[in-house]
């Protein structure tokens, strides 16, 4: 048995001193070994991928069918050619002195710091709305701007002139002139939106140029978000940025449906919580404007309250139908028709109030 | 302070449907021209 184990451990000792040998002296031939292995496995894995793969093609469509359900093109085409880009600039004085807006500074230094001219830019965009060149676009894209130019889808600049805004729906209305007629949008109905229609965001944010993004009806009548007086906002998660106010929000025919004003966002991003002026609203702000040159609202003079459950048990109401009057101001035309505090509006002209969804603004 | 401004324009002639002390009555209002408000 002792002389088998000895045999045994000296065949391996001089296998090993072989190796070694070899492996000193010529590395080509195990080189050579460790190819053959590795080309094998190689070739193993080379016939795999070359298997043809499992894909599936979708057949075309035939000449003349209508488009794929889920593409927006149509709408987008026939939509796209009224959005155009607006350019602002406006002359700032500022001071070059880096403290000169701090307050202690100021206190103690006040304003011997000169200022000098500098040319400040803004970027939006809007929608012609007639062939003679009107432009509906946000008022805060223009306010304050000393020069105004619109980059048209006829890939033409034209110089733009306010024609009359209104701040507190944040609306404003260009006009540029064109040797031609320029492509119009459609009106659509805001006041038949539903919540989940598709909708879809036209402008150009960031200066990145023509960029189309699209979403859903998230909300409807939105309001007390501090953006405006009057707001009844459509809330959207199409992505809205910086750059898109003034554009358009359509419906999947194509349709205008509302002008993209705000975004609610905390990185100056879109977060998917985007606002639009409904087109009933902005149409009727835009009539007026182009009319008059401005809006003229009417008022009656008084302020209104929520009727709670609360304030109708305490009232002795049997319903919250309506909205409690809270205050008159005096010789207005509501006070003059004898109207006073504590009345409970139920309707105007026969229409019932609904406080929450404004009928008035 | 909440304001109620009619989209009615100024001048026209509306009803104003109330309820005071249980009652319901019908008030006529011209609405009027909304006073100038400072833009922002």
């Amino acid at each position: 048995m002792r002389r088998l184990w000895l045999i045994f451990a000296q065949t391996v000792t001089i296998c090993v001193a072989v190796l070694f040998v070899i492996k000193t002296l010529k590395p080509e031939w195990m080189a050579s070994a460790q190819l053959t292995t590795h080309a094998l496995s190689e070739a193993t894995t080379s016939s795999a991928t070359n298997a043809p793969a499992a894909i599936t093609e979708a057949p075309n469509p035939a000449p003349g069918s209508s488009p794929p359900l889920r593409s927006h093109a149509e709408a987008v085409k026939r939509a796209l050619p009224a959005v155009v880009h607006i350019y602002t600039s406006q002359q700032v004085r500022t001071s070059r002195h880096p403290f000169a807006n701090d307050p202690m500074f100021r206190q103690f230094f006040g304003d011997r710091f000169p200022e000098e001219a500098q040319r400040r830019s803004g970027l939006g965009s809007g929608v012609v709305v007639s062939p003679d060149g009107y432009v509906l676009t946000n008022f805060h894209v223009v306010e304050g701007a000393d020069e105004i130019e619109v980059a048209a889808s006829d890939d033409k600049k034209y110089k733009a002139r306010v024609v009359g805004a209104d701040p507190e729906s944040d609306l404003a209305v260009l006009r540029i002139q064109s040797d031609h007629a320029l492509p119009v949008i459609s009106f659509g109905n805001s006041d038949a939106l539903r919540v989940g229609d598709v909708v879809l965001a036209i402008g150009n944010p960031f200066g990145v140029g023509q960029t189309v993004t699209s979403g859903i009806v998230s909300a409807l009548g939105r309001s007390h978000l501090g953006i405006n007086r009057f707001e009844n906002f459509i809330q959207t998660d199409a992505a809205i940025n910086p750059g898109n106010s003034g554009g358009a929000l359509i419906d999947s025919n194509g349709n205008l449906i509302g002008i993209n004003a705000a975004i609610y966002s905390q990185s100056g991003g879109s977060m998917g919580i985007g606002f639009a002026i409904p087109v009933s609203l902005a149409k009727s702000v835009m009539e007026q404007i182009v009319k008059n040159g401005s809006v003229t609202r009417g008022w009656v003079g008084v302020e209104v309250q929520e009727l709670t459950p609360e304030l109708a048990e305490s009232f002795k109401l049997p319903d919250t139908r309506g909205a409690l009057i809270s205050g008159v101001m005096r010789g207005s035309p509501a006070d003059k028709a004898g109207i006073k505090p504590g009345d409970i509006l139920l309707g105007i002209d026969g229409k019932m109030l609904r406080i929450r969804k404004p009928c008035w603004s | 302070m909440l304001e109620l401004i009619a989209a009615f324009a100024p001048g026209s002639a509306t009803q104003f449907e109330i309820r005071r002390n249980g009652q319901t009555r019908s008030l006529a209002i011209t609405i009027g021209k909304r006073p100038a408000v400072k833009a922002k």
